[in-house]
């Protein structure tokens, strides 16, 4: 199985990344939520890169809680 | 922070999939525990990213297996634009072929029914700009890099009339000495992946049209060498890669040297590997040719004899660990089980550790010496013979 480094962000880059939208970047090879129930399939097929990046947009907790 | 580098690299290097888990999804990938992910309580949430990193010789040319797609965790202390940037750029994969010598030149011109990509080069390492047009492209053209010093650059900068470095050309493939076709065509454009796929594309293949993966043979070694095998064993391909992979290591390494057509354990590796490869770096070096490898394995193992297993102890480096290896004789005729097990207890045995098997007043006397050193003391308690 496969598993995912995770790296803290600063609270500055959650917060920023949360207001950015993902969606409708498609011409920038940016897909949002697609393929999530087989994504690691999408993944193997690829010849390309992939940065698989999963967050949550409401998330707007900092570092004091 | 990731939009704005994505933005900037823009399309081409990287595919992203952006999964939010503020939505409800239907169905989660199990593959990468997706729906545990975003289960997790929400003030513990840190986004989570990864990059996966296709493989550039898809097939294990000694195994006949695929080879997986390799994750590639972010390493630096910051996260900054600059770093991500390096980390992704860094990443991009890499199907040209390099031609250093006439041999390359040659194998790679063997393959008649694809059109050929020619990037002339000054700088010493492929661009990524070139990587990815090789991986927009993959099986649809080959690509080859021509560095400015390698000693087929003269040659082929002389057969193209190329002048510039860096220059990008399609070699005309499918022009005949008779006809008036153009014999190669030369990029003029700016170099920018846009105006290069524009360039290339119609001499690509069509998607269904798309060859088999084929690459010279001083790519399949110098690739395969950076790639891991699925269940973790590295793959050398000469003696010298002992020294960045085992020797340089103060982890314990496992060693398998065979022939190329008499790889019998290999299963056995393949355990091991499963079994210790998160504290040992288990390695199987492949010999294709013995007799030209012979004065290598001599002098490096004192004897050329194959197949065999070597432990390398950790705590060492260098010349220090080779000294400290030994062969770990497996008797001829067993099966992978018995040879399983007979290579375990050696590991077992040889593996340099700080555990002391100890009675409780020991282990308080231990305890407190620690304390005062400054030392963590762990306690592992077990019953009868089920030790560690």
């Amino acid at each position: 199985m496969a598993s995912l480094g995770q790296i803290a962000v600063p609270v500055s880059a959650i917060s920023d990344e949360a207001k950015a939208s993902f969606a409708d970047k498609e011409h920038l090879d940016i897909y949002l939520n697609k393929n999530v129930a087989n994504v690691f399939d999408v993944i193997e097929s690829s010849d390309k890169l992939v940065l698989l990046y999963i967050f949550h947009s409401e998330n707007t907790v900092d570092e004091k809680g | 922070m990731f939009l704005k580098v994505l933005e900037e690299i823009k399309a081409g290097y990287v595919t992203t999939y952006a999964i939010d888990c503020a939505v409800e999804h239907p169905v989660y990938d199990p593959k990468v525990n997706l729906k545990q992910i975003c289960d997790r309580e929400r003030e513990k949430w840190q986004p989570v990213f990864t990059l996966y990193k296709p493989p550039e010789v898809r097939t294990n040319p000694y195994t006949g297996k695929e080879m997986p797609v390799e994750p590639i965790y972010y390493a630096s202390n910051a996260i900054t634009d600059p770093d991500v940037k390096k980390w992704i750029m860094d990443n991009v994969p890499d199907y040209s072929q390099r031609l250093s010598t006439s041999e390359d030149a040659e194998q790679f011109e063997e393959e008649r029914d694809i059109q050929k990509v020619y990037l002339f080069s000054a700088k010493q390492k492929v661009p990524p700009i070139y990587k990815a047009l090789s991986a927009h492209f993959r099986n649809r053209l080959r690509f080859a890099f021509v560095n400015l010093e390698s000693a087929v650059s003269k040659n082929l900068a002389s057969e193209f009339g190329v002048v510039d470095w860096p220059t990008l050309l399609v070699k005309n493939q499918f022009a005949t000495p008779d006809d008036s076709s153009e014999k190669h065509y030369i990029f003029t454009g700016k170099m920018k992946l846009p105006e290069m796929i524009e360039f290339v594309e119609p001499f690509a293949l069509a998607e269904n049209e798309k060859k088999e993966e084929r690459v010279i043979k001083s790519k399949t070694q110098t690739t395969v060498n950076r790639q891991t095998d699925a269940s973790g064993y590295t793959m050398l391909t000469t003696v010298n890669d002992l020294e960045d992979q085992i020797l340089s290591d103060y982890f314990a390494g496992l060693l398998y040297v065979a022939q190329k057509d008499q790889l019998t354990h290999l299963e056995v590796l393949e355990q091991l590997s499963e079994e210790y490869g998160d504290y040992i770096n288990v390695a199987l070096l492949v010999v294709e040719d013995v007799e030209e490898m012979s004065a290598d394995l001599k002098r490096e193992f004192k004897s050329a004899k194959l197949p065999q297993f070597r432990f390398y102890p950790n705590l060492k480096t260098g010349k220090d660990k080779r000294a400290a290896s030994f062969e770990i004789i497996v008797p001829k005729g067993v099966g992978n089980a018995a040879a399983f097990s007979t290579i375990a207890d050696e590991i077992e045995s040889g593996y340099q550790t700080d555990v002391k098997d100890v009675s409780d007043k020991v282990y308080y006397s231990v305890g407190a010496q620690n304390a005062r050193d400054g030392k963590v003391t762990v306690l592992y308690m077990y019953e009868g013979g089920s030790k560690i």
